[in-house]
């Protein structure tokens, strides 16, 4: 299963915040939507259009909070973001997906098509996928143990 | 696979808090450590310690947008949320990512009768499913390449 497949279950819509916005407003956003990150983003110089910038997440407001005691109401999304990002690309499988989060040990991916954000995937999104696939690799395998033991006894 | 294997890889070691322990000691533990929950235990009149909750980073987010009050003001058993849900040691990974997918959480800590035997994450799930499937993947290519035979010792 390759990560197209899972936006295309989950939707593509990804929630975004723009870089000055205070702190307090990010986990309003968080909370009031039950998520665990937002795309930062701030307008392009061509207007409509808007350019990533980074990601916020719940780690990364906590630990603005206790390394340098940031007070919400007072900081800045663009404080406390990671820009470093880990992307991956629609056609990435899901093994692969599951490597990089390991590895960088993050739990959203920005799924970038050519430049452009298509979506986001999280780790929650990547354990259902293989939870599906699990079940039903179960049910074959259990079906299959059924016809041959029909067939032997 | 089962839990017990994932705890033998990643080790037992639990992060505990007491719950009346403020929410900014809770926050300094968790970025500290670079963990996503601490398990909130108090002792009994045993002198036993005992799990009364789970506080997750979602748990102090949440009580700061529903509470707009400095972290050093709020406790942790203000915080934490009480109802926790855990798997046995003899669980399997499936059973765990049921679970975690079912209650949208993070977090199992596991238990072997009472015993509280050490947590899993979401990430430490992903990261033995991912080495599993390696695993399967390495043998079939072996397999696949004629060595049957070695395969079949091995397995």
């Amino acid at each position: 299963m390759i990560l197209y497949g899972i936006l295309k279950d989950k939707g593509f819509h990804v929630r975004s915040i723009g870089p000055s916005t205070t702190l307090d407003e990010a986990v309003e956003e968080l909370v009031r939507f039950n998520i665990g990150s937002l795309v930062v983003c701030e307008p392009t110089s061509r207007g409509a259009d808007v350019h990533m910038i980074g990601i916020i997440t719940e780690r990364d407001i906590l630990r603005a909070q206790a390394t340098h005691k940031a007070r919400l109401d007072e900081s800045t999304v663009a404080n406390a973001m990671t820009t470093d990002l880990i992307t991956a690309e629609p056609g990435t499988e899901i093994e692969v997906a599951m490597r990089l989060m390991t590895k960088h040990r993050v739990r959203h991916l920005p799924v970038m098509d050519g430049g452009r954000l298509l979506g986001i995937v999280s780790i929650g999104d990547v354990m259902k996928a293989q939870l599906q696939e699990l079940t039903l690799s179960t049910w074959y395998m259990s079906r299959e143990l059924a016809d041959r033991n029909g067939m032997w006894t | 696979m089962f839990v017990s294997n994932i705890l033998r890889t990643k080790g037992t070691e639990i992060h505990r808090i007491d719950p009346n322990a403020t929410a900014d000691n809770a926050v300094e533990e968790l970025v500290k450590y670079n963990v996503g929950s601490l398990v909130v235990c108090e002792l009994d009149e045993d002198g036993e310690s005992r799990m009364v909750g789970i506080i997750t980073e979602r748990d102090l987010l949440r009580a700061q947008a529903a509470r707009p009050k400095p972290l050093n003001q709020l406790l942790v058993r203000e915080v934490m949320s009480s109802n926790v849900i855990t798997l046995s040691l003899e669980g399997t990974l499936h059973d765990a990512m049921g679970m975690m997918t079912q209650h949208r959480i993070r977090h199992l800590p596991v238990m072997n009768e009472d015993q509280m035997r050490g947590i899993i994450s979401i990430g430490d799930i992903v990261k033995a499913h991912h080495d599993e499937l390696e695993m399967e993947n390495h043998y079939m290519k072996s397999y696949i390449q004629g060595e049957g035979a070695d395969v079949g010792t091995l397995l």
